[in-house]
C-alpha cells in the first residue's frame, strides 16, 4: 500500500527581477513526495535545486504554483505560521554545515526544542549526539570539530524535533570522500529508523544510488523523474 | 507569547554572549564613560546643594545683614541697635591701593572692618592668626592673587588715600565668595578705626555700609526682615539674609549644573553612536547565526530580543562600572571648577545620581542599540542556505524612523528636565540634531564622493585607503562623528575665548582712550589736567557726575511701587544711585533710537526733558513724554523722558543710564570722570603712580587691567569648560577605538589576501595609514568648518562683533587629532599585520 503524500507540489514557477530582466529558475515543477521516502534532486549548477528546496521548505515563496506539506498550503502561509512548521516538522542540513558557532554542540542540537519550548531537551540532545558518534565532544564549540563532526552535530539538531522531513543542501559537498560516505550512511541510517521523508539535493553519486527517487533539473525544467510509478498531477 | 518572555532567548543570549563578548566590550566601554560623565556631574550638583545647605550660614557669615548706600543717619542708627544680637560694622569701596616697594597701584574693593565678623565660617587667611589679629592696628588683608600679581609679601606697606598699612596676612578665602571674583575686584581688608586717616570717604564715593548681625540662637532672621520691612524702606536700607543669600546662590549653582548636565548629555548620545557602530558591527557578525536560527523555527521578533537583552546585560554592566567612575570623577569637578564655588563642595555618595546616571545609560543603550538590531527581523532564513542571497527592495521599513523618532524625543525631554524650559529644550535638541545630523550627512556624502571619484593618479595604497571609506559596513559615519564632534567642541571654545578678548581689544585700538580716572572732584581738575601735560597725554573728556535717587516714576512715589505686589520694575533700578552726567550733545557711543534730544534746557520748562538708556527705560517701564521725579540732596527734580539712547556700553568711556541737558546741574554738588590714552604699559603705570600719590582718592580704570584679568578669567572659564567637554573627547576616542576594532576581522581577511597575493606588510600599512589620515583629515576640517559657522553665528547675533578663529590652536588641534586618528587605526591593527601570512590563513581556515 503506497504511503500517503507528504509533499506535494504543482506547477512550480520562480522568477526572479534582475534590473530590466526576469529570471525564471523555476518552471512549471510538478512532484508529489511520499512519506518516508527518500528523494534525491540532482543537476547542473544553476539548474533550480537549491531554489525548488527553499521553496519546499518554506524559505522562499514561489511566483506561481502551490506547495502542500503535511496539509499545510505554504505559499499561502504567513512568516509566523512558516516559522512554525520549521520548527515542528522541518529538518535542515546545509552544505557549510551552518552551526551556531558560539554553542557548543550540545546546545546547537538542543536549539529546535528550545524554540518549540521543550525544557528538557538535553537528555534527547546527547542521545543524539551518542547515535551520530558524538558523545566525547558534546562540549565542544564548532570551530574545535572536523568538518565530518560538524555535519554530525548538524544531522542530530535537524532530528531533534523528530522531524517528518529533512532537507539537506549538498550535505557531502564540503567532505572528503570517506567522511562523505559515512555521512551518507548516517543520513539514511536515520531516515530507516525514524522514517523521516528524505529530501536531498546533491552532486553524490553514492548518496544519489540510495536515493528511491531521483529528480533531475536542467534549467529550471524537470528532466526527468525515475520513480515511474509516481502519477504527476495534470495541468 | 511575548518573546522576552520565553526562556529559550534568554538562554540563547547568554550562550551567544559568551564568544562575542570581546566584541561588546567596546561597545560597553562607551557606555562606561557615558554614564560615568552623568553620575560625575549629578552627583557633584546633588553634593553641592547640600554643601549650600550644610554652609549656608558661611554664605552670609551672619544670620542677617543691613546695607545702605550712605552713612547711617541717627534714625537709622537707633533702628538697627533696636535689632539686638552681636553686630559687626563693614564699610566698602573701591580705591586704588599703591605698593610703595614696586611703585606699581591697582584698583581694588577695600573693606573696612570691626568686630568678629565673620560670625559663620572663616576669612582664610595666611598665617591664619591674621584674620583675628589685623585689627589690632593699621594693618591689612590683601587679597593672594594681588600679592602674587605685585610680588607683594607679609609685612610689606601698601598705601591707601593717606593712610599706609601693613601687609598682616594673606586673603585666602572669604565666606560666600568665589576666587573668580578676586580677579576682577581684588579685595582688601583694614580695620575700621583706621578708615577716617585715608581721608577717602567723601560724597560721591561709592561706599557701602552694611552691618552683620549675629542673632540669639531661635531667632529667625527672615521673620524679623518682613517684621521691619516698612521701616527698612522709609530709612532706605536692603537687608540680607542667610536663606535669601541661599536662594540666590542655590538659582547660580542650578545654571551651572543645568549646563554642566547639558555639556555631558552630548558625550552621553557620543556614546549612543558608538554603542550602535559597535552593535551594528556585531549584528553583521550575527546575521548567518539569526538566519539559522530562522530555519529552525525562531521568530523574527525572538531573534532581535536575543540580542537586545546582550545590548541590556552590557548597558547594565557599563552603568554599574560607569557609576563607579562617575563617582570617583565626582571629587575631581570640585577642583576643576574650585574658582567659581562659593562653598567647600563635600564628597559623598549621591545615590539621586547613581540612579539618573543609570537610567540615563540603559535609555541611550536601549534606544541606540535598536537602530541596528531591527534589521535582524528582516533577516531571511534563505541566507543560511544560499550566503549571496539579497532581500528584494520592498517597502521601506518604518520601524528605524521611529526609533530616530524616539531618540530625538528622548533627547528633547532630557533638555526640557534640565532646563525646565520648553523654548530652551527644543533648541537644544535641535541643534544637538543638527550638529549629529550634518556631520553624519556629511560622513555619508563623502563615502559617495570616495565612491564616484576615484582618483586615479594617487598610489595603490593611498587609492586602497579612500576605497576603504565607502566599502560595506564601513565605519566612516561613526568615526567621522566622534573626530568631528570633539574638534567641533574643542575650537569653538577656543573661537568664543578668542572672540571675547577680540571685543575688549579692539576697544584699545589706535588711539581709542584707554584710561579713567573718576571720583575725580571739582578742585582736583586743574591739578590732573596739569599731570596730563606733564606726562604728555591727551585729556579726551572730563565728564561731569552728579549722584541722585529717584524719587517717583509717571507721579507714582518709588516707595508706593517698591510695596507693590502688582510691580514687576526690578527693585535695584527703584533703590539704586543714579549717577549722572549733563551736557548738550550725544557722545560717539551713543545714539537716539526714540524721541528727540534736547541738550539744552528752554526756560519756560516746566520738567527737564532728560535722555534715558534704552534698557533702564525698560526697566523702569517708562517711554518717552513719561514723567520721572529724581532726589538731589533733598531738591527734587521733576523730569520728562524727552528721548531714549542706545549706549555702545563697551566703549571705555563713562556711560550713563540718565543724561541732563545743560543748564540744570551745573551748580549742583558733583565730581568728574577724566578719560585720556596711555600708549605704553610704562606710561600708564607711571601716570597711576603719579595720580594715586599726588590724589589718592582718585580710582583710575586701566583698559590693560581689564583686558588681562578677562584673559585671566576666559582662561579659567575655557579650563573649566574643556574639562567638561573632555568628558566628550574621552567618549569620542573610545567610539574612534570601538570602530577600528570592529572593522579588525575584516581588515585580517583583507590582510591576508593581499599578503597571499604578494604585498609588502609595508604596502598594507600604507593603506591603513592612508585611510585613517583621510578620515582623521576630513573628520577634522568638517567639526572646524561647522565651529567657524557656529563662532560667526555667535558673533554676528549675539556679540555683535566679527568672528575671528585662532589659527595657532585651531591648527595644533587638527594636527593633533587627526595624528590621534592614525595612530589609533594603525595601533588598532597592528596586530594583524604582524602576523605570518600562512600562519592567518591557516587560523582563519
Amino acid at each position: 500500500m503506497p504511503n500517503s503524500i507528504i509533499l506535494s507540489v504543482e506547477h512550480l514557477c520562480k522568477s526572479f527581477k534582475s534590473g530590466d530582466q526576469t529570471l525564471t529558475v523555476l518552471k512549471d515543477v510538478s512532484f508529489a513526495i511520499e512519506e518516508g521516502s527518500a528523494c534525491a534532486i540532482v543537476g547542473p549548477s544553476g539548474s533550480g535545486k537549491t531554489t525548488l528546496i527553499a521553496i519546499c521548505a518554506g524559505l522562499e515563496r514561489p511566483s506561481d504554483g502551490s506547495v502542500v506539506f503535511n496539509g499545510f498550503p505554504m505559499h499561502l502561509s504567513s512568516e509566523e505560521e512558516l516559522s512554525r512548521i520549521r520548527n515542528q516538522f522541518i529538518g535542515f542540513v546545509f552544505q557549510s554545515f551552518q552551526l551556531l558557532p558560539s554553542l557548543t554542540a550540545l546546545e546547537n542540537v538542543m536549539v529546535p526544542a528550545e524554540i518549540r519550548g521543550e525544557n528538557h531537551a538535553r537528555s534527547r540532545a546527547s542521545e543524539l549526539l551518542k547515535q551520530v558518534g558524538l558523545e566525547g565532544r558534546l562540549h565542544h564549540y564548532p570551530i574545535q570539530l572536523s568538518g565530518g563532526e560538524q555535519q554530525r552535530v548538524a544531522i542530530a539538531r535537524a532530528f531533534m524535533n523528530h522531524p517528518k522531513i529533512l532537507f539537506a543542501d549538498e550535505p557531502t559537498g564540503n567532505l572528503d570522500t570517506e567522511t562523505a560516505g559515512d555521512i551518507v550512511r548516517l543520513i539514511f541510517e536515520l531516515n530507516a529508523t525514524t522514517g523521516t521523508t528524505l529530501m536531498l539535493v546533491t552532486h553524490d553519486r553514492e548518496l544519489t544510488e540510495q536515493a528511491s527517487r531521483i529528480i533531475s533539473l536542467k534549467g529550471g525544467t524537470m528532466l526527468s523523474d525515475t520513480q515511474a510509478d509516481a502519477k504527476l498531477p495534470a495541468r | 507569547m511575548n518573546p522576552v518572555f520565553r526562556r529559550w532567548v534568554w538562554l540563547m543570549a547568554f550562550r551567544d554572549a559568551r564568544r562575542g563578548f570581546r566584541t561588546l566590550l567596546l561597545s560597553m566601554s562607551c557606555v562606561i564613560l557615558g554614564v560615568a560623565s552623568v553620575v560625575a556631574v549629578a552627583s557633584f550638583r546633588d553634593n553641592l546643594a547640600s554643601s549650600i545647605h550644610e554652609q549656608s550660614k558661611s554664605l552670609l557669615g551672619a544670620d542677617l545683614a543691613i546695607d545702605s548706600r550712605q552713612p547711617f543717619s541717627r534714625e537709622a542708627e537707633a533702628f538697627i541697635a533696636s535689632l539686638g544680637g552681636k553686630q559687626s560694622r563693614q564699610i566698602s569701596f573701591s580705591s586704588m591701593v599703591y605698593f610703595p616697594e614696586s611703585g606699581m597701584s591697582r584698583l581694588v574693593q577695600v573693606r573696612a572692618l570691626t568686630g568678629n565678623f565673620p560670625y559663620y565660617g572663616t576669612l582664610e587667611t595666611e598665617p591664619s592668626s591674621a584674620s583675628r589679629n589685623f585689627q589690632d592696628g593699621p594693618n591689612a588683608l590683601v587679597d593672594e592673587t594681588l600679592m602674587l600679581q605685585f610680588n607683594a609679601r607679609l609685612g610689606d606697606r601698601l598705601r591707601i588715600g593717606d593712610q599706609d598699612f601693613r601687609i598682616a596676612g594673606k586673603l585666602r578665602k572669604i565666606p560666600g565668595e568665589t576666587l573668580a571674583f578676586s580677579l576682577i575686584s581684588p579685595r582688601l581688608y583694614v580695620p575700621l578705626a583706621h578708615l577716617n586717616q585715608t581721608q577717602l570717604l567723601q560724597k560721591g564715593s561709592i561706599i557701602r555700609y552694611r552691618v552683620y548681625f549675629r542673632l540669639d540662637s531661635g531667632v529667625d532672621a527672615d521673620q524679623i526682615v518682613q517684621r521691619i520691612s516698612p521701616q527698612l524702606l522709609r530709612l532706605h536700607l536692603e537687608a540680607d539674609t542667610v536663606n535669601r543669600r541661599t536662594a540666590a546662590l542655590s538659582r547660580s549653582m542650578e545654571n551651572l549644573s543645568r549646563y554642566l548636565h547639558l555639556a555631558v548629555f552630548v558625550a552621553v548620545l557620543l556614546a549612543g553612536v558608538g554603542v550602535a557602530s559597535g552593535i551594528h558591527v556585531y549584528t553583521k557578525e550575527k546575521t548567518p547565526s539569526v538566519a539559522v536560527l530562522r530555519c529552525v523555527g525562531a521568530r523574527p521578533g525572538e531573534t532581535v530580543v536575543v540580542y537586545v537583552i546582550q545590548a541590556m546585560l552590557i548597558a547594565l554592566a557599563g552603568s554599574c562600572l560607569g557609576v563607579v567612575l562617575g563617582v570617583a570623577l565626582q571629587s575631581i569637578l570640585p577642583i576643576a571648577l574650585k574658582d567659581f564655588l562659593p562653598v567647600n563642595s563635600v564628597f559623598s555618595f549621591a545615590p539621586k545620581g547613581v540612579l539618573v546616571g543609570v537610567g540615563i545609560g540603559l535609555g541611550i543603550t536601549l534606544l541606540f542599540s535598536l537602530l541596528p538590531l531591527v534589521s535582524l527581523r528582516n533577516i531571511s532564513p534563505l541566507l543560511a542556505l544560499r550566503s549571496s542571497y539579497e532581500r528584494s527592495q520592498g517597502a521601506r521599513d518604518p520601524l528605524p524612523w521611529l526609533i530616530f523618532f524616539l531618540i530625538a524625543a528622548a533627547i528633547s525631554g532630557f533638555a526640557w528636565a534640565t532646563t525646565e524650559r520648553w523654548f530652551h529644550a527644543l533648541w537644544f535638541a535641535a541643534a544637538v540634531l543638527a550638529t549629529f545630523g550634518l556631520l553624519a550627512f556629511i560622513a555619508r556624502g563623502t563615502s559617495t564622493l570616495m565612491r564616484k571619484l576615484a582618483p586615479d593618479f594617487l598610489p595603490y595604497p593611498w587609492r586602497q585607503g579612500l576605497a576603504n571609506l565607502h566599502r560595506p559596513n564601513n565605519q566612516t559615519t561613526a568615526v567621522m562623528l566622534s573626530i568631528g564632534l570633539g574638534t567641533f567642541l574643542l575650537v569653538t571654545l577656543y573661537s568664543v575665548q578668542g572672540m571675547l578678548l577680540k571685543q575688549v581689544e579692539e576697544r584699545s585700538g589706535k588711539g581709542e582712550p584707554n584710561l579713567v580716572l573718576f571720583d575725580v572732584q571739582k578742585d582736583q581738575r586743574d591739578g590732573i589736567r596739569a599731570l596730563f601735560r606733564d606726562f604728555n597725554v591727551r585729556l579726551y573728556e572730563e565728564v561731569p557726575i552728579v549722584t541722585m535717587r529717584l524719587a517717583a516714576i509717571k507721579e507714582k512715589p518709588v516707595e508706593e511701587i517698591r510695596t507693590d505686589p502688582r510691580s514687576t520694575i526690578p527693585p535695584w533700578a527703584l533703590r539704586r544711585e543714579y549717577r549722572s552726567t549733563y551736557r548738550s550733545r550725544l557722545t560717539g557711543t551713543e545714539q537716539i533710537i526714540k524721541g528727540k534730544w534736547q541738550g539744552k534746557v528752554k526756560a519756560d520748562e516746566h520738567s527737564i526733558p532728560v535722555s534715558l538708556e534704552k534698557g533702564i527705560a525698560e526697566s523702569l517701564k517708562v517711554d518717552v513724554g513719561d514723567s520721572l521725579q529724581f532726589e538731589l540732596q533733598g531738591v527734587p527734580l521733576l523730569t520728562k523722558v524727552a528721548s531714549i539712547r542706545e549706549v555702545d556700553w563697551q566703549r571705555v568711556q563713562p556711560n550713563f543710564f540718565v543724561v541732563f541737558p545743560e543748564g540744570v546741574l551745573e551748580n549742583a554738588p558733583q565730581f568728574y570722570a577724566l578719560v585720556t590714552r596711555t600708549d605704553s604699559i610704562q606710561l600708564s603705570a607711571a601716570l597711576q603712580r603719579a595720580v594715586v600719590q599726588n590724589f589718592p582718592n582718585v580710582s583710575v580704570i586701566d583698559l590693560t587691567l581689564v583686558l588681562n584679568t578677562l584673559d585671566s578669567i576666559l582662561g579659567r572659564v575655557s579650563a573649566a569648560i574643556r574639562f567638561i567637554a573632555l568628558f566628550t573627547i574621552l567618549t569620542g576616542l573610545a567610539v574612534l577605538a570601538s570602530a577600528v576594532l570592529g572593522s579588525r576581522s575584516q581588515r585580517r581577511k583583507e590582510s591576508i589576501l593581499m599578503r597571499t597575493l604578494g604585498a609588502p606588510r609595508s604596502q598594507i600599512v600604507n593603506t591603513v595609514v592612508a585611510e585613517y589620515l583621510f578620515l582623521g583629515v576630513i573628520s577634522c576640517m568638517t567639526g572646524a568648518l561647522l565651529a567657524t559657522a557656529a563662532s560667526w553665528g555667535l558673533s554676528f547675533y549675539f556679540l555683535g562683533t566679527v568672528a575671528s578663529i585662532p589659527l595657532a590652536p585651531v591648527l595644533s588641534i587638527l594636527a593633533l587629532v587627526t595624528g590621534a586618528t592614525v595612530l589609533a587605526g594603525v595601533l588598532g591593527c597592528w596586530g594583524i599585520f604582524r602576523r605570518p601570512a600562512l600562519e592567518a590563513l591557516r587560523a582563519e581556515t
